[in-house]
């Protein structure tokens, strides 16, 4: 069973593939983080991939080396809400940056996972941090890439990417609010270009209101067209469906959390996801 | 050095059961690759596994890309590409939007209204710029295996509907007049091109009770009049009534019309099957 203290040493950004240090002031840990966003039993996940939370199996074996594909990993929150891929040819894998940094490889044609059943309410945030290294092509922007979305109820994922100092955006769809789409929608994003890693948070504050916060900072404040609750089942990694692949995409740190975030809470998930995937934050 | 895959349609369901066999999980095809009106290959990507690779290889339908392409070790995604072009097929992912202005290709894929849509014939958009479904002769919506979407009528055997879809394992489903349907009755080339409500489609959630199943008429075909039939027992007295559906032998589905006016054993039949003399006909209570 994978544990915090195994991960980390108990440290959380203490490890060298942590920045130096970031919380060290602070006294934070993975483990008080965790207990701050989870502890009360507040329903979600915090997934990191590594090799102490990845396996080639259902939990028995685990990933030992880059490369390795992984059909489960772990969930860290203490809701069990591992991520799974039974199929061989969708599973993604596990790499390691040269700077040592892990993180899941999606191939961009039928590699995600998913968590089982997850109950969540209609107040969520979520956050990822992702890069890609392969260009978008033009034409490839017609649909939003789900670093993590909702399965059940599809595209309510889209991403806001900073890059270079310039906020970039896929074409938004749903972000758990029907109709939160339009104007801060489509991006031509440059053929050739690569993204640099990414950290961005989607945060739904009330039930009109939705913040975008990119890189530490807020990108969007937007009033949601439709309050309908949100209600999905299941949380998928990887492109926003199964059907409509197209991009590749490397992906250090997912969270989920039914419940909105205290600023602090944010600030500290910010900067666990800057860490994990060497992006400075703003 | 990663791994692509392509099998054909007809080979997709068979492809799929040896890999979950053999250890590696269920639907590994997935991908749909298109040439034509409708679906033609399932392709897959995988990284980097000598077991994977070794029980691809076993399945003699299927078609790899694995290794160095001309020196170069191609991505995820210009490999997958690869393999489906060499195939003659498009990716429906990596398909172009729908231009508003030039002239689209006969053949090709585009994509619009988050669907694909296959150009029949090359025509200016310059010229015929509305939404592609106001030229059905032009352009038409090719349907996406994996999904519900809202029925249309089928132009060939590659886009009609099937009672088993080889990337679901299940009957293919459409939506149409406020109801989601799927398939129970298809030709005797397994295809079904009727719209739903006439022949062939059931309401989801409205399967027939389990009281209800094929009886026995005890009538028997007898011979064939152009597109009708004649039968062994009077017709009035075999309860048919008009719409209801019947069965001629073990599979040819069909539905009762009429009697033939000014007959009394001569059955008129919607949609044609092929029945022959001695098939038991069977209805539908």
């Amino acid at each position: 069973m994978t544990t915090t203290a195994s991960l980390f040493d108990g440290k959380l950004f203490k490890s060298g593939l942590f920045n130096g240090g970031i919380f060290e002031s602070e006294g934070i840990t993975l483990a008080s983080l965790i207990a701050s966003l989870f502890g009360d039993g507040e329903q979600g996940g915090l997934w990191l991939p590594g090799p102490d939370t990845c396996y080639t199996d259902n939990g028995t074996t685990l990933c030992t080396a880059p490369g390795a594909l992984v059909y489960r990993m772990d969930d860290l929150s203490g809701n069990g809400n591992h991520a799974i891929q039974a199929t061989e040819a969708a599973r993604p894998a596990l790499q390691q940056t040269a700077g040592g940094l892990w993180y899941l490889a999606f191939d961009g044609v039928d590699d995600f996972l998913r968590t089982g059943s997850v109950s969540i309410s209609e107040f969520h945030s979520m956050a990822t941090a992702v890069n890609t290294t392969t260009p978008i092509a033009s034409g490839r922007n017609a649909d939003p890439v789900g670093f993590i979305a909702a399965a059940g109820s599809y595209n309510m994922a889209s991403i806001t990417i900073y890059r270079g100092g310039t906020v970039i955006k896929f074409r938004t769809r749903y972000i758990g609010l029907d109709d939160f789409s339009s104007t801060d929608a489509q991006i031509v994003l440059d053929a050739n270009s690569n993204l640099p890693s990414t950290v961005l948070l989607q945060e739904r504050i009330t039930t009109t209101s939705l913040k975008k916060y990119i890189n530490g900072g807020i990108a969007i404040e937007r009033t949601a067209a439709s309050t309908a609750p949100v209600d999905p089942a299941i949380w998928q990694f990887g492109p926003h469906e199964r059907t409509a692949q197209f991009q590749p995409i490397n992906i250090f740190a997912n969270f989920v959390r039914a419940g909105t975030l205290t600023d602090s809470n944010r600030e500290q998930l910010h900067e666990l996801l800057a860490a994990r995937s060497g992006a400075t934050l703003v | 050095m990663s791994i692509s895959a392509l099998v054909p349609i007809a080979h997709l369901l068979a492809a799929n059961a040896a890999l979950e066999a053999a250890g590696h999980g269920p639907e590994n095809f997935s991908v749909p690759a298109y040439a034509g009106t409708g679906a033609t290959h399932a392709a897959l990507h995988c990284w980097d596994s000598p077991e994977f690779l070794s029980a691809l290889q076993a399945i003699p339908q299927v078609t790899i890309l694995s290794g160095l392409v001309n020196g170069i070790d191609l991505d995820s995604i210009a490999r997958t590409e690869k393999i489906i072009e060499d195939a003659g097929a498009q990716w429906g992912s990596e398909s172009p939007a729908l231009p508003n202005s030039g002239t689209v290709t006969a053949g090709m894929l585009y994509q619009f209204d988050e669907a694909l849509w296959y150009v029949i014939q090359s025509f200016s958009r310059s010229t015929y710029n509305a939404h592609p479904n106001t030229y059905p002769a032009l352009i038409r919506r090719v349907r996406n295996p994996q999904a519900v979407e809202s029925w249309q009528q089928p132009i060939d055997q590659y886009d009609a509907y099937k009672a088993l879809n080889p990337f679901t394992g299940q009957p293919d489903q459409a939506t149409h007049n406020g109801e989601t349907w799927y398939v129970t009755g298809v030709d005797g080339s397994g295809n079904n091109v009727w719209e739903p409500g006439v022949f062939g489609w059931t309401i989801v959630g409205q399967e027939p009770g389990p009281s209800e199943t094929w009886v026995d008429t005890g009538a028997t075909i007898t011979s064939q009049a152009g597109q009708l039939f004649y039968v062994s027992l009077p017709i009035d007295g075999l309860g048919l009534t008009a719409g209801q559906a019947i069965r001629i032998g073990p599979t040819l589905e069909t539905t009762f019309v009429q009697v033939w006016p000014g007959t009394t054993m001569l059955m008129q039949i919607n949609p044609y099957v092929a029945a022959t003399a001695g098939m038991k006909v069977w209805k539908w209570a």
